[in-house]
């Protein structure tokens, strides 16, 4: 579904990150490993074109066949929040904090969708916030700072998930919140993608996490891909040094003793 | 954390590239400024000369801005006239950023019931209209360079106040000021050895900014007759006199005029320029 | 009993709920616990009394023996001296437009009235396994991990009898991470600290701390063996911040 060839992300002469391939398979779930400056947010934001200013990516990035770098700016607002949806690390700066939620939500359905009759929109928003378990008819009619840090983020994803993508991609989506919500919102992410048959790309610092979630790491470092598989061998039996090291360092918890 | 090397980057672009404004409000700045000192060793002509038989005559190669109604030369007048703007801009821009340096501070920092109070005299003063009060002052104290240090001083601690108290309550929100409090410093020590260097971008900024206000405000004084009186030279007061008889002698108004435009120009460029190159940080989103 | 606390309240301001709810614990000399909870705990303004930057509203805490209000009223100085904190943010707790060397020293300056001697910089220095030379930079040139081992430095210069920790490692990457814990460990060690440390992470705490306390909305709702924590909670609200926790960490 997900392609990425020669990926490479510049800025001006300096080299920020080089993915020689990369794949993601249809409702596969890819998780992507680094620390700062390993260039993980870099990639998954040249997915969609949406690199800051004097950074530019050269090489493929294939959605579906379709190259998404060097696609004109129109095609990729077509894409973007309908094919593929992205959910970032802080909820309070994604959501529009004058706007209430049901409108910000209708916003996206009829920027992407088919339908603009108002019922058709209200039931579709129902369906979405009922998806990420939000009680709806509060949600709607209310404003973002309203919300705990978990219920915003569940907002984030309905919006994302608002038209049915392919793709979503999650870059640290549960770091900003407390642990009980960070497990409820991996619990969604997971639910979802299963029950919609949606791919996900999740980029994160933490391989616990990642370990709950993914079918696939890629473990990345300063801009290269260290070694990417499937998350049991990867995490089981590295096979480089740093992946090793990366292991060793993430913090655990020892298994309760039986008995 | 992913945008650790951006984040440095731009910073390091942003300090090394001197924004055209800085250049230009710089030369702009320094010339007059420049030609003003040269006024202290060297003029065109004596300033105590005058030839009433060649009044208003235009620019010429003996006189490069022409003549005034007495005859004078008018470069040589301009530049005498930049004297009494400048220093008196000078004074009340130190006025100004000390005392509105302390002023914000004080807003900031200090306990709040006090703190408060000295943040509602920044807002009382920003109120007060500076060319009224002078006007005021004149009638009162007299005329001259002391009732105009006074008014636009009067002015220039509150506005400078009030542009530091926001910046100066940010930085006291820091986590290093919480670990010096927990080391042992007092809220005194904070505010000067913490707090001011962290705005001293800021402070330097609004000082080059009130340099051109300043000159703005002391030539506007002086155009109404309570700036310095003569036979003390100065640019408003000259502007007085050429403003009726532009129709006959316009360079007598638009050269002197012209170079007050280029001293305010270029400090309010080179404050512009000195925000920007100084502060690029801030105004960044990072890529996450 | 090194620092005690019985029957503590705070609030910012009267008739507002209590922040910190009746909390009664105590550490003993040697002793490591790590404060747990989520947003909203508490935790961090608990370890701001014990360190004496926020006041008491009800009920005492006793530093060293002694009553917090009576030390303070004495001279702040000497709750200080008695226990110095590491932040969470390293780039944040440090003066920007001030070189190193200078913010090293600030603690002594302040506390003892004098300036550390060239040895006992170069001392600390090396216990934190940094170069010396690095103290001539500014902050913004030093990685996170460095500048927190600067942080213990500067920390150990005033030799505290506590350490306060207010979530050392979460703005490090996990490679570092682990090397600040270890050097916060062998510290401990070496210098004979007792550590309070404040996290949001029960591994980090568990590797750490020889007790946990587990917070909720300003009451302690656990307090015991940090292995018998990890193991077999008793309150509920512990076990499910475990079960969280578990599914947040590695499992090996």
């Amino acid at each position: 579904m997900l392609e990425l060839r020669n990926l490479r992300i510049k800025s001006g002469h300096k080299v920020l990150s080089d993915i020689p391939t990369l794949t993601v398979a249809p409702g596969e779930r890819l998780g992507i490993v680094g620390e700062s400056g390993s260039g993980k947010t870099l990639t998954v934001m040249s997915i969609i074109s949406l690199l800051p200013e004097g950074i530019s990516a050269t090489g493929e990035v294939l959605f579906h066949g379709d190259n998404l770098l060097g696609m004109t700016e129109r095609r990729l607002q077509d894409i973007r929040g309908k094919r593929v949806g992205v959910v970032f690390q802080d909820p309070s700066r994604a959501l529009n904090p004058t706007m209430k939620i049901g409108r910000q939500l209708a916003e996206v359905l009829r920027l992407h969708g088919e339908s603009t009759s108002r019922d058709d929109i209200r039931n579709k928003m129902l369906k979405l916030l009922k998806q990420v378990s939000l009680d709806a008819p509060a949600v709607i009619n209310s404003y973002p700072h309203e919300l705990s840090g978990g219920q915003q983020q569940r907002v984030v994803i309905a919006i994302a998930m608002a038209c049915g993508p392919d793709l979503l991609i999650a870059d640290e989506p549960t770091t900003a919140l407390d642990v009980t919500v960070q497990k409820s919102i991996l619990e969604l992410l997971l639910c979802l993608c299963s029950e919609n048959n949606m791919g996900l790309i999740f980029v994160s610092h933490n391989l616990g996490v990642v370990q709950s979630i993914c079918d696939r790491i890629a473990v990345m470092y300063q801009g290269a891909l260290v070694e990417v598989g499937p998350a049991k061998v990867i995490l089981g039996s590295p096979q480089e040094q740093y992946t090793r090291d990366l292991i060793a360092a993430s913090p655990s918890i020892p298994q309760a003793k039986e008995g | 954390m992913d945008n650790e090397p951006q984040k440095l980057a731009r910073a390091e672009r942003g300090r090394g590239q001197i924004p055209l404004q800085v250049i230009l409000g710089g030369i702009f700045a320094g010339f007059v400024v420049g030609a003003v000192l040269l006024s202290f060793v060297w003029t065109p002509w004596g300033p105590e000369f005058f030839d009433v038989s060649n009044r208003l005559t235009g620019p010429s190669a003996s006189h490069w801005f022409g003549t005034d109604h007495l005859g004078r030369d008018l470069l040589t007048m301009t530049m005498l006239g930049g004297r009494a703007s400048l220093s008196i801009t000078l004074i009340s821009t130190a006025i100004g950023a000390i005392f509105g340096v302390l002023l914000a501070l004080g807003a900031a920092g200090a306990p709040p019931p006090i703190a408060a109070s000295l943040a509602r005299l920044a807002d009382i003063g920003i109120a007060l209209p500076s060319i009224l009060i002078a006007l005021a002052l004149a009638t009162a104290l007299g005329p001259g360079s002391g009732s105009m240090i006074i008014a636009i001083s009067v002015w220039f601690v509150p506005v400078t106040a009030r542009v530091l108290i926001g910046p100066a309550r940010q930085v006291l929100a820091l986590d290093f000021i919480e670990a010096s409090r927990s080391q042992g410093r007092g809220q005194f020590f904070i505010l000067l050895r913490h707090v001011m260097p962290n705005i001293a971008p800021l402070i330097i900024v609004q000082i080059s900014i009130m340099f051109g206000a300043g000159v703005l405000i002391e030539s506007s004084l002086s155009f109404l007759g309570v700036g310095v009186q003569p036979p003390i030279p100065s640019w408003g007061r000259t502007l007085s006199e050429a403003q009726p008889l532009l129709s006959v002698a316009p360079h007598y108004l638009l050269l002197p005029g012209a170079v007050i435009v280029v001293a305010i120009l270029g400090f309010n460029l080179l404050g512009d320029g000195l925000r920007v190159w100084l502060d690029p940080q801030q105004s960044r989103r990072g890529t996450d | 009993m090194l620092i005690e606390t019985e029957n503590l309240h705070f609030s910012h301001k009267i008739n507002r709920p209590w922040i910190i709810d009746n909390v009664s614990l105590s550490v003993r000399e040697n002793e490591s616990i790590g404060i747990v909870g989520e947003s909203g705990s508490g935790k961090s303004t608990l370890i701001r009394i014990l360190n004496g930057m926020l006041p008491v509203s009800q009920g005492t805490v006793r530093i060293g023996g002694k009553d917090i209000e009576e030390r303070i009223k004495e001279g702040k100085r000497s709750v200080q001296r008695f226990g110095q904190m590491v932040f969470q943010s390293p780039r944040g707790s440090f003066d920007p437009r001030m070189r190193l060397a200078r913010s090293i020293s600030e603690p002594v300056r302040a506390l003892e009235r004098r300036l550390p001697s060239e040895n006992e910089v170069a001392e600390v220095m090396e216990r934190v396994g940094l170069s010396e030379g690095l103290l001539d930079r500014y902050p913004h040139q030093l990685s996170g991990g460095q500048l927190q081992r600067v942080s213990l430095a500067r920390a150990l210069l005033v030799s505290p009898t506590v350490l306060y920790a207010d979530e050392p490692t979460s703005a490090l990457d996990v490679s570092v991470q682990a090397q600040v814990l270890d050097l916060l460990g062998k510290l401990r060690e070496d210098f004979g600290l007792s550590l309070v440390m404040v996290s949001h992470d029960l591994a980090v705490v568990g590797q750490m701390c020889d007790r946990i306390l587990v917070m909720r909305r300003g009451k302690v709702v656990e307090d015991g063996p940090a292995h018998q924590i990890l193991s077999r909670p008793t309150n509920e609200y512990t076990a499910n911040l475990l079960d969280a926790a578990r599914s947040v960490s590695l499992r090996r």
